[in-house]
């Protein structure tokens, strides 16, 4: 066994640095930039049951120690997505590196789109990942992240209709985010997946108007890297569930501190967006950890720093 | 890939001319392309700055003209010749012109003037006749910068009212325009150049992260046969034709 292989529930991965969801395209994109093979697993942009097409400009500004961003979930739709996306995906990755990131408005349009996936991708894929998460969406997913009876409600749901793993994407903006976990945790779900962005602002000074199109957005980079640190750390001990960690990671230290506070893998976000080969570095980076600590397995790791 | 600082040289008050050595980037770059400069060890700064190249020589040397707006950029102008500077490009699409030497007309608006320039000594190149068409707030010793000074036919306009006016004469029997400048600049020039139904490119500009299609960041409302839907600025443009962007309508 590679001793960066990383176990999720029932996927199995081949390092534990994945590319975040809405940072990493499609991967296929990012292929003329950085090497592909070093990656765990991409999660691809989120499909969402009805075409979005994202919120008005600017939607990205720079920000202390990262970026605000407000991009709204644009995406083309469930039929493009399969049609058209999904083969290109799945020539730029192997299949124990693609997973597919949905979102609905309902339990059964969540529903829905797993199947129509996993019916035509199912073989190609290691997982679906539930975006519960994303903070720019006025109505719909923030509930599937506050609400605990019906993030179990969402999860159970598709973990009884796809064969697939199936990871919960969740927003630990909400107070009660150990309580969604727990409950989350309950259905067997593979893994529990954080977002950890915080809503934020930035106000242009000669216009006088915020920069954003959309006003507010969340802000992502090592700025918040020490709040995903806490989720973790609390998460850790309040589930066994696997844990993905993700916010402000871009070095292997980032990564295998993540670990040490409970998390089994990490999610690379805007890292890439000024370095789309930092996954790769990352991943030589560990190996080297790995090789000059004499660990048969990084997983080892993970927790080590509640004991 | 890592560029080579050659020299950098004051224009303005606030604008510097860098030139690098860089034969990967060089090589490749086409004018209207753009490139994403990551301020390097000791910057703070998250983001690349993404700068469209100004001149390039098509084989080793390329060079961009950066106006100092904020911490970042003014980080830059002290930079030395010999530094190794991380460079992200050529990226993007840029400006097509057809085949047959004609007229054009080149409308730059402040320092949307970058852009025009490797545009220039390349249609030069090819036998274009080419006019300028310049509009400084400030700072008309921008032009200082460009090296085919001589060979070009520039007009200024001086302001917002002016330069429909000046645009109006400089379209006389053209072939094509290209334009890079401030937004209300280029509706202007969209709005004038489609109702004389002259072909026009537009160089976009918006807020990017990553410069390569994946943050969707750069969304920009352009016209479709399907109807208006967002494109990205990094990868489907920087430079689109005129009639495709919406400059207020949003999808």
């Amino acid at each position: 066994m590679s001793s960066l292989e990383t176990k999720l529930g029932r996927a199995i991965f081949r390092n534990p640095v994945l590319g975040a969801s809405g940072c990493t395209g499609h991967g296929y994109e990012m292929a003329e930039y950085t090497d592909l093979s070093r990656y765990g697993a991409v999660s691809l942009k989120t499909v969402t049951y009805h075409a979005r097409p994202g919120n008005p400009p600017e939607r990205v500004n720079e920000v202390p120690g990262g970026i605000i961003s407000s991009i709204g979930l644009q995406n083309p739709g469930p039929d493009v997505f399969l049609e058209e996306i999904m083969p290109k995906a799945l020539s730029a990755l192997d299949r124990d590196q693609i997973v597919v990131s949905v979102a609905g408005d309902t339990v059964e349009e969540y529903v829905e789109l797993c199947q129509r996936t996993v019916e035509r991708y199912g073989d190609r894929i290691a997982a679906v990942e539930l975006n519960a998460a994303c903070p720019n969406v006025n109505h719909g997913t923030g509930y599937f992240s506050r609400d605990a009876h019906a993030a179990r409600e969402l999860v159970a749901a598709a973990k009884g209709a796809v064969e697939v793993p199936v990871f919960y994407k969740f927003n630990t903006n909400f107070e009660n985010y150990l309580e969604v976990a727990t409950a989350v945790s309950e259905t067997g779900v593979d893994a529990i997946y954080t977002s950890n962005t915080p809503m934020g602002m930035k106000i242009d000074l000669r216009k006088k108007r915020p920069v954003l199109g959309n006003v507010v957005g969340p802000v992502c980079g090592p700025a918040i890297r020490p709040i995903g640190m806490l989720r973790i750390w609390n998460l850790y001990q309040a589930v066994s569930v696997p844990l993905v960690a993700s916010g402000g990671a871009r070095t292997w230290e980032d990564v295998i501190e993540y670990m040490l506070a409970g998390a089994a893998a990490v999610g690379v976000g805007s890292a890439q967006f000024p370095h789309p080969d930092i996954v790769p570095q990352i991943v030589s980076g560990l190996e080297a950890y790995v090789e000059r600590e004499k660990l048969d397995s990084l997983s080892v790791l993970v927790g080590a720093a509640h004991r | 890939m890592m560029a080579r600082l050659v020299r950098s040289c004051q224009i303005t008050a606030r604008d510097t001319l860098y030139e690098f050595d860089c034969p990967e980037l060089a090589g490749k770059a086409r004018p209207g392309q753009f490139v994403e400069v990551a301020l390097g060890e000791g910057d703070s700064s998250f983001l690349r700055r993404p700068i469209s190249v100004f001149d390039c020589d098509g084989e080793s040397r390329f060079s961009l003209l950066v106006r100092t707006v904020g911490r970042g950029t003014q980080r830059m102008t002290g930079w030395e010749p010999g530094r190794e500077v991380d460079v992200l490009g050529p990226l993007g699409n840029g400006f097509r012109w057809p085949e047959r030497a004609g007229v054009c007309v080149l409308v730059g608006g402040g320092i949307g003037l970058a852009p025009l320039t490797y545009l220039a000594r390349r249609l030069l190149a090819e036998g274009w006749k080419v006019r300028l068409l310049f509009s400084p707030r400030r700072e008309d010793e921008l032009l200082n910068a460009l090296p085919q000074r001589e060979e070009l036919e520039i007009r200024c306009a001086e302001n917002r009212a002016h330069l429909p006016e000046v645009l109006e004469e400089l379209l006389a029997n053209a072939d094509c325009v290209f334009a890079c400048g401030p937004e209300g600049m280029l509706e202007t020039v969209a709005r004038t150049t489609m109702e004389r139904g002259i072909p026009c490119q537009l160089s976009m500009e918006r807020h990017m992260a990553c410069g390569i299609g994946i943050c969707l960041g750069c969304a920009i409302a352009v016209h479709t046969p399907e109807g208006l839907t967002y494109k990205k600025v990094c990868k489907d443009g920087p430079v689109f034709r005129a009639e495709e962007v919406s400059f207020h309508e949003q999808p």
